[in-house]
Order: C-alpha cells, then structure tokens, then sequence
C-alpha cells in the first residue's frame, strides 16, 4: 500500500497550489476516504475521538446493506445498475458545488444515493430516477447549503417530484412480483409477472397478505420495502451503535398504534395492525428517514412530538386519502416542522432553565 | 528528585530526562532561569513594580494588574533576581537566588499562595492547569442520594461505599489531584465521617443550595461580579465523572508535576520544580508536545518556556505518524472513543494508542447529538456553536437563556465531536464576550 500513498503524497502539491486546482475537492475526498490524514491539532483539547464523520456515515451504509442485496437477489442487476446511477450523479453535483463553494466533499451523499434507490420501484425507468436525483440533490440539499443545512430529507424531495411529474412510473398500481431474477433486467414496461403491494391490495379487495410475507418478504413494492425485518435488523444495529435516535422511533410507532386503534373505534374495515406498520414503507421511513439528524428536531422533547406528528400523519393519509404510500408526505411535512417543533421545545426548557438562575 | 529516569509513553515510545547528575539537579533547582509573560489573553499587566537587577523577596510584587474592579499583584514563591524588563514584550526575566520550596514546606507555600491572592486555587477537575482567574472551579461538591448506583438499598453504610467509590476514581485520575471535595448527603444518613484529607462531609440542608438531588457539581467562583451572587454552580453527575475519568485515564500519559501545587510524594511519576525550563527536562521534542495542563483545556508549551507553579502537570503527547488506510472500515480495537461504533467502546479496559491528531477531517455539523450525551453541564453543545459561532451578539440572549453561563469549559464537546468542531472554543469566547459586556454595562451605570 506504501506506493499508493506515495503516489497521493506526489500528486498533493500539484492539487493544493499547482495547475490541477480545479480537482481539489475530489482528490480530497480520495485521499482522505483512502488514509487517515496526519493533520496535528492546534487547539486543545489535544486528544480527539476517533470517531469521524466517515465513520458515522459508513454506518448507514452498513445497516442498509442486507436490504439491497436481498433486493438485487429479487429484482435482478438493475437495482446495482441505479445504485452506481444514483452515486455518480449524486457524487458529481456534490464535488461541483464544492469546487464552486471551494469547500470539501462531504460524506452524506453515500447515505442519500443509497436510499434514493431503497424509495422507488425497481421498474422505474432509468431516465426518470436520474432526475429524481438530480432534483433531490440540488433542489433538497445543496440549494439549503449543503450538507447539515438542508430542511428536508434530499431522497424524499426528489421522489416527491417526481411522483407528481410521473406518478404511473413513481407510483405503479401493481409492482414487478419479486422473485429470484438476480441476472434479468427488470424493463420498465410490466408484464404477466405483476403484484399489487400488500396495501394497494388490502385496499382493492379488502384481503391482507400473509404474515411471512409481509415480515420476512418478499413483498411487492419499492425496492427498500422488501423485508422488514432486514429493515430491523439494519435499525436495531443503528440504534446499538447509538446512531439512531430511539426517541423519535418509539413516539412514531407509539402514535401510529394509538391512532389506529383510536380510527379502528369508529371503522370496523380497518386494515390489522401487522399490515399498518409491515405492509408498506412505514418501517423504512422511520428506521432511516425520519430519524435523519440533520432534518429532525434537534432538542429531545422536539424529537417526541416529531415523531407523533409523523405517526399519526401515516395513518391518518392512509386512512382518509387516496395516497396509500404516505410515509413520505408524512415526513416531509415533520421536517418542515421540525424547527417549529425545537421553538417550542426550547421556549419550555427556558422557563425551566430561568427557575435554576 | 529522581535521576535518568526513563517513562513509556501511551505509544509505546520511550522518552529520555534530561537531567543526568545529581550536582546538575541541584544546580538547576537553585539557578534555574524564569521568563514571566506579563500578558494572557484575559488579561494584561498594567504597571511593572520592579527594576532590573533588583533583588525580590518572596511574595512581594512585581507587577500589577486590574481585572475589571479588582487590582491584583503578581508575586514569586521565592528569592529571585531580576535581569531583564522587556516593556514592549511585556516579559521579565529573572534568576532563581534561593528557592523556599522544599517538599517540608509545600503546605505552608501552598497557604501563603493562598493569601497572595493571584495564584487562585487551581484545582480543576477537567483542566489540569488554568492560568486564567475568571474560570477556575476550586472545590467539587458531591450530593449523595439513595437513587445513585453505587449506594442504592444499604442506607447505613452508603455515605463509606459512596467515599470509597468516588476516591477510587479520585486516587487514579491525576486531574482530579488535589481537588478539595465536599460530601453533600441528605439528613436522613446520620453516620458522619470525620474529614479525610480532601475530603470534607456537610449536610445538604444546612449550607448548600442542591438543585438535583443526586448530582455532583463544582463551585466556581468570579472575581467580577456579573451578579450579585458571586458563586455558582455546575452541576455534574456521576456518569461525567466516569467519562472523564475513562477518557483522560484509560491511556496512560506521562504526567509530570510541578511540586509545590500539592504534596505528591505518592504520586509516582516525576517531580519537578516551578520556573524550570522544559527544554532542561526533556530532549528530543520534535515528534512529541509538550502539553502545559490537562489534555482537554491545557495550553501548548514551548520549549522556551518554564514551567509554572500554576501548571498541575506537564503532559506529553505524540505527533500523529502513522496513516493508516481505509480506517473507517476497520473496528478499531485500539482506537480510544465515546462512541460505539469503534469497538474499544466495549473494552473499556484496553489501551489504546492516542496521538495529538485531529483524527479526521473538519466538515459540517450533522447534527448527531454525541455532544449533548457527553457534556457535563447538561446543555447542548451544538445549539450554542450554531447561535454564538458569528460572533453575533444579537443572538447572545438567547445563547444566555439557553444557559450559557452554565458552561464550564471542560471542552469535551470538541473531543466527542464527529465532525471535529471547536465547539468548546467558540462558546467560551462567547461566554467571555457576553461578560466583559456585562461588565462594561455595569461600569456605564
């Protein structure tokens, strides 16, 4: 490994003052993704953690990747194919706002390419996801100023524009049936092979898909929903590793069972409980959209009434509107919110701070 | 004073003093030179006392300041003689005649240090050394209640587990040295111990305003009063303690400490005596700093620079050296962190190697919280930096009302911090900032 560290170390001067100026950001962004950098700190404190943002955000990554193997095994080699899409395109916005901001290339957009692919049908076409990315990125982060100051999550942002410009393509009324197609390509046109998501069908016919099927998978829908419990896996995981925040996830879960049973009293058609939180994107949304810690609300009593805002926002869209994947709608309107949210939970706490004083 | 001695470092890397003859230690000890910088950055020496060539008693003053409404003298431990004034530096320098620090004495320097008034108590859980008066907590205060873990069921004996529990940590944390610590316990516990060493026993009720029960918290003490109540406190609690005690314990550095601050026959490592040159201890100082004080608040120390009778202890630190590739992928068995997503998380006990390396690279805040779980005065971290970090003073208030003068400066939110902000920086200037205001304010009145 020593040559490619010398290598990096020959081409740095050219890269920080030399001709090659223009390709700083990216040859950061390698060189340190490659080696821990050397830089000594000039202020104390004179011991830092070890933990750094790479680090942080890898851990994302980690979760989720039992999630999209299980996919690439069901919904065939396109689901890699819009992972490499979603990274490239997302990577390169990334390094031209930097080279323009002239600042670094920040690790988060591993995290967000992931989850623009986990959010859409595998039968979307190519073209379609590539605007959705590229709107996502620009229009949900970079135009907020970058990562850390985006209001809302960039994935959903582009899925929501896209859903409204080509809702048959975002939003199919039947999915491709997941089976094992690991070497096919999933076209966008869907033929015989078809299936209707587990709420689309309990909505249509009034029948609920079996429990292995919605818990274990493979369930028809977008590619991130395709087991839940590889999604618990992923989150439990997450919040061992103290990366998720288990306030916002148990006031989301908690207000998504009161309301459905507080709904369930007036509606005796109401769809079981299993099917509300397995059946469509609840899990992942709340798993590893919601508890995103840039749009969540950043005080702890903020985080308790987001979550309820968000838990009830699903059930609610689901039960009274024709919207029946409304994990987005929900969450999107809990991180424009959310600063509301801290107000409040930070005009609390000064009353408590000034009884101190 | 010990000869030729030889320290491991946290890196494995053996590190030689200096000092060779026991003639060469004694004839340092009696001559050795000092430099005084007569300016800090909260403070600035208005009037030299003395003139070159003069010859000083201790405590006597040589120069003198006003820190906002109160006028203090600086003074030495001992004899010396003055050689130079440099004015426009704002340095004297000058020779050691006769030193009255000899380990016999340390109690009666320490108390005359006392009286003098400028040398305040630095006895600062977190900061080794702090050479600023405004900022430095002199005593803890533990209130004890049933609810705590490790006195919670036997109500008799919790006040003995809860002393031996808290020395313990107490006798192995070098930056907890010398703290004078105050038992608070509520009246129900009628067993009172007598006073041990540091270690004194009051009542909660009588004598001190505990907010929370069951909590740990510092006394600090302003030498300008930006309220009438001059004392405040910090509260801490018992997981702080632990987190100080496993960050700054856990690796092993090389303390060295300046004799005359507490008796520290026990203490081990080597004792050296104040106003002594660092470059006369140690040699070889390119890969390693030399830290003035604790890791976490401590100052750089040059070379040229002697230690102070303020500095609890010299800290030495290696350079970052070695890169290692793809890091973030690697569980990080020897890698030191708060964090559970490096595995030395779960064993607490092993070493790790640490350097002065920022061990990452600066990027924008994501918000992830680790400083909130981390900071001892129960704020949150992140939240200050985003309203103070422009130096706005429009936004001062509401950093006030989020309790910005609860700050105590320990700055482990830049430790913990992912992104490796300067958090802890930027808050205490704003702190400093929104104080020397009140002040001015107050004298316009």
């Amino acid at each position: 490994m020593k040559f490619i560290r010398k290598f990096l170390d020959k081409i740095t001067e050219k890269t920080t003052s030399g001709p090659a100026r223009f390709i700083n950001p990216l040859f950061e962004a390698v060189n340190t993704a490659l080696f821990d950098p050397d830089i000594p700190v000039d202020r104390s404190p004179y011991i830092r953690d070890a933990l750094n943002a790479k680090r942080y955000v890898f851990s994302v990554v980690i979760a989720l990747t039992p999630v999209l193997m299980m996919s690439t095994w069901y919904y065939g080699y396109k689901v890699l194919l819009m992972l490499l899409l979603a990274y490239g395109i997302g990577g390169f916005i990334e390094a031209l706002f930097a080279y323009f901001r002239k600042e670094t290339i920040s690790e988060g957009f591993l995290v967000t390419g992931l989850l623009f692919v986990l959010i859409f049908p595998v039968t979307i076409p190519l073209g379609v996801f590539a605007v959705a990315v590229v709107f996502g990125i620009i229009f949900g982060k970079e135009v907020f100023g970058g990562v850390g100051h985006n209001v809302f999550n960039p994935a959903l942002v582009g899925r929501l524009f896209v859903f409204l410009s080509w809702p048959r393509a975002v939003s199919p009324p039947v999915y491709l049936k997941p089976t094992e197609r690991l070497f096919e390509y999933a076209s966008s046109t869907i033929d015989a092979v078809s299936q209707a998501s587990p709420l689309a069908l309990f909505k249509g016919t009034g029948v609920s898909s079996s429990f292995s099927t919605l818990f274990l998978g493979p369930k028809p829908g977008c590619i991130g929903e395709i087991s839940s419990l590889l999604i618990i896996a992923g989150g439990i995981y997450l919040i061992l590793m103290r990366v998720v925040n288990l306030r916002i996830l148990i006031s989301i879960l908690t207000a998504v069972v009161l309301t459905h049973f507080i709904l369930s009293l007036f509606n005796t058609s109401m769809m079981p409980l299993s099917l509300q939180i397995t059946g469509g994107g609840l899990l992942l949304g709340a798993f590893f959209m919601s508890s995103d810690p840039v749009t969540s609300p950043r005080s702890n009593s903020g985080k308790y009434i987001y979550g309820a805002f968000i838990g009830t926002g699903v059930v609610i869209f689901r039960h009274f509107t024709p919207l029946i994947e409304s994990m987005m709608f929900s969450i999107l309107l809990g991180n424009a919110f959310s600063p509301l949210m801290d107000e409040a939970a930070i005009h609390f706490r000064k009353k408590k701070e000034s009884s101190y004083e | 004073m010990r000869q030729n001695k030889c320290i491991l470092f946290s890196g494995g890397k053996k590190y030689n003093i200096n000092i060779s003859k026991r003639s060469d230690v004694e004839k340092q000890i009696v001559m050795s030179k000092g430099l005084l910088e007569l300016s800090s950055r909260y403070y600035e020496f208005k009037r030299i006392l003395v003139k070159e060539n003069e010859v000083i008693e201790p405590f006597t003053g040589i120069a003198r300041t006003d820190i906002f409404s109160e006028t203090f003298e600086f003074v030495l431990p001992c004899r010396v003689r003055i050689n130079r004034i440099d004015y426009r530096k704002k340095t004297v320098e000058f020779t050691v005649l006769e030193d009255p620090v000899s380990p016999s004495a340390d109690l009666l320097i320490s108390e005359k240090m006392r009286r003098s008034g400028i040398w305040m108590e630095i006895f600062d859980p977190v900061r080794g050394s702090c050479a600023d008066p405004f900022i430095t907590p002199f005593e803890i205060f533990i209130s004890l209640s049933n609810n705590e873990p490790p006195y919670s069921g036997n109500e008799e004996n919790c006040l003995e587990h809860a002393y031996q529990y808290i020395s313990e940590i107490i006798d192995v944390t070098p930056e907890f040295r010398g703290v004078k610590i105050n038992f608070l316990f509520p009246e129900s516990w009628r067993k009172i111990p007598e006073t041990q060493g540091n270690f004194t026993f009051h009542c909660i009720e009588d004598k001190y305003p505990a907010f929370f029960p069951g909590v740990l918290f510092t006394q600090k003490k302003y030498l300008y009063g930006f309220s009438d109540n001059s004392v405040r406190y910090w509260h801490f609690d018992f997981i702080t303690l632990e987190k100080i005690h496993q960050l700054v314990v856990k690796n092993e550095f090389n303390y060295l400490t300046p004799v005359d601050v507490f008796n520290c026959n026990d203490y081990g490592k080597l004792n050296i005596r104040p106003w002594t040159l660092i470059s006369d201890l140690v040699e070889n100082d390119l890969d390693n700093r030399v830290i003035r004080g604790g890791l976490l608040t401590g100052l750089e120390g040059i070379n040229s620079n002697s230690v102070r009778p303020h500095d609890r202890s010299l800290t030495f630190i290696s350079n970052p050296k070695t890169r290692e590739m793809l890091q973030f992928l690697r569980p990080g068995f020897d890698r030191d962190s708060y964090s559970p997503l490096v595995a030395s998380w779960y064993f607490p006990s092993r070493k790790s190697e640490v350097n002065a390396g920022l061990r990452g690279e600066k990027r924008m805040c994501i918000e992830c919280g680790y400083c909130e779980t981390i900071c001892p005065a129960r704020l949150e971290p992140s939240i200050l930096w985003k309203l103070t970090k422009d130096r706005d003073e429009r936004f001062y208030q509401e950093a006030i009302e989020l309790g910005l003068r609860r700050c105590m400066e320990c700055n482990l939110c830049s430790y913990v911090c992912p992104s490796k902000i300067e958090l802890g920086h930027t808050i205490t200037a704003a702190k400093h900032n929104y104080f020397i205001e009140q002040e001015h304010c107050r004298k316009e009145k």
